[in-house]
């Protein structure tokens, strides 16, 4: 196997929510091309801080955040890090913030500069993938829970990350979606990182698991 | 506390009626000439003939009238309360000749208080009409092209249209959340409604800390979901710009513009202005 590129590089990263306790210490990971990682850990541990740090959607309070290579020094450079990650969010009702499915789906394609032509392909050829024909004009908050988070990824997927974080994507879902979100991610060539206390869908899905542990990530 | 189920504002019922398919830019007009017209009118013929106005309207969007109408009901302690600062407080000759400072019971008082909660009446009917009927994302595109030249004086003109149509979004959900809080409320033994006013009121008090603070998480998660997809400071919003009015949004403009000229005519023939 040749060398991978690094994609992500987190170096003695520390962050708290508050200054009594800081819910990462002195954490450093590192996450390349073609990498399939699962985190899990106790609920509040940090797992879904420390995806949020990644996106520039948290600050830490110390340490050195790379991604592509790129040393991450405000928002500007985040913006552009964006563009290539998607998250996946823990609760869907956040990830949805456009009326229909269709409209939200187009937003992150048009939002990195794609014509709305290419951006309605896009989404067609999304939801196809996933199995999803028909839900362009659904109304997003009258979806089911299992729909809601299909679409998400769905939205997440649009944008055609060569990253993936996906926050607990089937939490709540029955087996029959549980295994199809499974085989769409067996499917993708995307590198990805899963949070999920499902150990039998990190098994299905990752090659290695890390676990946090009073702030940093212990491999399994 | 199954007011909000009854509000209609802020909800979006596809019908595929006329209305419906007049362009966003036309309705924002159209409203905001109406309610201008409707505030400015001080004579009840008037007000009543742009009721029934109101009236068609709602007949045209194909809605359900008793379903638009309930949604004034949420409204009615505001209408109360209008009502009865006007008719305690305006001058004019008693009804009773008792006085306590400022505060009397006068015919001016209760005329306007009714005037006024009409007016008031007026312009949520016509409001949840243009919500009802347009789509959140339709709206703010509307938003986002009325306010367009305003982007040469640096306004944040995608940032607002962005705004309304999220909130639009989430008036439903938050009305989910107001439900979901009562009920773990009442789970836990509060009744909302038995007892007066007073003690209502008191009820109410515990739902608002739980309701602000999810409120205000939210709107922290949808603006990480925002930056999480792209939109920031010059992404823009994404949306093209320059489309036209349409068949439908022209003849509806001159439609309303012959309604509020007529108002305003005969607003002048009865001294209302």
């Amino acid at each position: 196997m040749g060398k991978r590129d690094i994609l992500i590089r987190l170096q003695d990263i520390t962050f708290g929510y508050d200054s009594a306790r800081d819910v990462l210490r002195k954490l450093s990971f590192t996450f390349s091309e073609g990498d399939r990682v699962g985190l899990t850990g106790p609920n509040g541990s940090g797992k879904t801080t420390l995806f949020h740090i990644i996106m520039g959607l948290l600050k830490p309070k110390e340490g050195e955040i790379k991604i592509f290579g790129k040393k991450m020094h405000d928002e500007a450079d985040y913006r552009g890090a964006r563009e290539r990650i998607g998250l996946l969010f823990q609760d869907a009702n956040d990830q949805l913030f456009c009326p229909t499915v269709a409209e939200d789906m187009v937003f992150g394609p048009l939002n990195l500069g794609k014509r709305h032509d290419d951006a309605r392909k896009i989404v067609r050829e999304t939801l196809e993938t996933l199995g999803l024909f028909g839900f362009e004009d659904r109304v997003t908050y009258k979806l089911s829970g299992g729909e809601k988070k299909l679409i998400s990824l769905a939205t997440v997927l649009a944008m055609k990350p060569e990253v993936l974080l996906l926050d607990e994507p089937t939490s709540g879902l029955d087996e029959e979606t549980t295994e199809r979100i499974i085989q769409v991610l067996n499917r993708s060539s995307t590198s990805y990182m899963i949070i999920s206390q499902d150990k039998g869908l990190l098994a299905k899905t990752t090659r290695c698991i890390y676990r946090m542990v009073n702030g940093k990530l212990e491999g399994v | 506390m199954r007011f909000y189920r009854d509000i209609t504002l802020g909800h979006y019922m596809p019908t595929g009626s006329v209305v419906h398919r007049i362009e966003a830019r036309a309705k924002i007009i159209e409203l905001m000439a109406l309610i201008i017209t409707i505030l400015l009118v001080r004579e009840t013929t008037t007000l009543a003939t742009t009721f029934l106005f109101s009236i068609w309207v709602v007949k045209q969007s194909k809605l359900p009238l008793m379903y638009v109408l309930r949604g004034i009901r949420p409204f009615l302690w505001l209408f109360l309360f209008i009502f009865f600062i006007h008719f305690l407080v305006v001058p004019g000759s008693p009804i009773f000749p008792l006085r306590m400072g400022f505060i009397r019971m006068t015919y001016s008082g209760l005329e306007e208080g009714a005037l006024i909660s009409f007016q008031v009446a007026l312009c949520i009917i016509f409001s949840s009409v243009l919500t009802l009927t347009t789509s959140p994302m339709e709206l703010a595109k509307g938003v986002f092209r009325l306010l367009s030249p305003l982007r040469f004086l640096r306004v944040p003109v995608d940032d607002i249209a962005i705004m309304v149509m999220i909130s639009m979004r989430y008036v439903p959900l938050f009305l989910k959340e107001v439900e979901r809080v009562t009920k773990a409320q009442r789970a836990r033994g509060v009744c909302f409604d038995e007892g007066g006013l007073l003690q209502r009121g008191k009820m109410v008090l515990p739902l608002l800390a739980p309701l602000l603070a999810n409120s205000l998480r939210k709107a922290h998660d949808i603006g990480d979901a925002l930056a999480a997809r792209g939109y920031g400071e010059g992404a823009g919003w994404p949306t093209k710009g320059g489309e036209r009015l349409g068949r439908e949004g022209c003849i509806s403009l001159v439609a309303t513009g012959g309604v509020i000229g007529l108002v305003v005519f005969f607003g002048f023939l009865g001294g209302s202005f």
